[in-house]
């Protein structure tokens, strides 16, 4: 499990650089999200156009990220693949996350 | 000339995938990913196989974590079968039972909600109803759990 992380002013920008979050990666995609995100206050924005499936495990870790945020920071979700966007809407989390369909889209984005 | 029906003399059963693994997260991953893969070969159209691959990854890691709690001190075996217009996916395990009382599910979460309600888990078993157009389970009598997911394609 491999995240990079660049600053796309106005948000910090991560990227998972591995193609499944499931259950045998999830605890570790939790503590690397978290220290990616931790130093920086601010807009971050989760780019997942390399991720292929999550299972419910991955989607606890995004969730269980998210919540350990402090106020002054969010977090955003952009490029999800078909079966990725899918466990999203079945749980209705896409009602919960900000999600762009490209990092270039959210990060011009007006996030209010 | 003419197959011959062996099976409940209408379409043959076809066994795609059958075999046993370790309970564990990184033998589940691959036993997800090679099921897939007999799907994708056997062309099963994209939409099916990936509700097909959430629901058996789901289904093994709950026996992972629930049947055999994490010890990794179990085998898994897995069926992948197509039957006419139906792909059957069964699991067996000989862990601990299901638990008799309902099983816990979390249900979708709606908008509004205060960000320290939000589950981080729990979804496993909603995906699997979701995606199967039939679930069902028992233990034999020798302390088998068995778990069969029948998805349409």
């Amino acid at each position: 499990m491999n995240l990079s992380s660049s600053q796309m002013e106005p948000a910090h920008v991560v990227t998972v650089d591995s193609n499944r979050i499931d259950a045998a990666v999830a605890i570790q995609f939790k503590d690397l999200l978290r220290a990616k995100m931790a130093p920086i206050e601010g807009r971050h924005i989760l780019d997942l156009s390399n991720v292929e499936f999550v299972d419910s495990s991955g989607l606890g870790a995004i969730v269980a990220a998210m919540k350990m945020m402090e106020d002054n920071q969010t977090l955003e979700l952009a490029g999800l693949n078909p079966g990725v966007a899918k466990v999203f809407s079945l749980t209705r989390m896409d009602t919960v996350f900000v999600i762009h369909s490209t990092v270039e889209e959210g990060v011009s984005a007006r996030v209010g | 000339m003419r197959m011959l029906d062996v099976s409940n003399g209408f379409d043959m059963n076809v066994i795609l995938l059958d075999f046993e693994f370790d309970s564990d997260f990184i033998s589940v991953r691959e036993a997800v990913i090679s099921a897939r893969d007999a799907l994708i070969h056997r062309q099963i159209g994209c939409e099916h196989v990936t509700k097909i691959e959430l629901a058996v990854a789901e289904a093994l890691n709950n026996v992972v974590e629930h049947a055999y709690k994490e010890t990794c001190n179990g085998m898994i075996c897995m069926k992948v079968e197509q039957s006419g217009k139906s792909i059957i996916v069964s699991v067996m395990d000989h862990g601990l039972p299901f638990p008799s009382d309902k099983l816990s599910v979390n249900e979708p979460v709606h908008a509004g909600v205060a960000l320290s309600d939000i589950p981080e888990g729990g979804f496993g078993w909603y995906f699997i109803r979701t995606m199967a157009e039939n679930v069902n389970h028992r233990r034999s009598k020798d302390g088998i759990n068995h778990l069969q997911m029948e998805f349409r394609v």
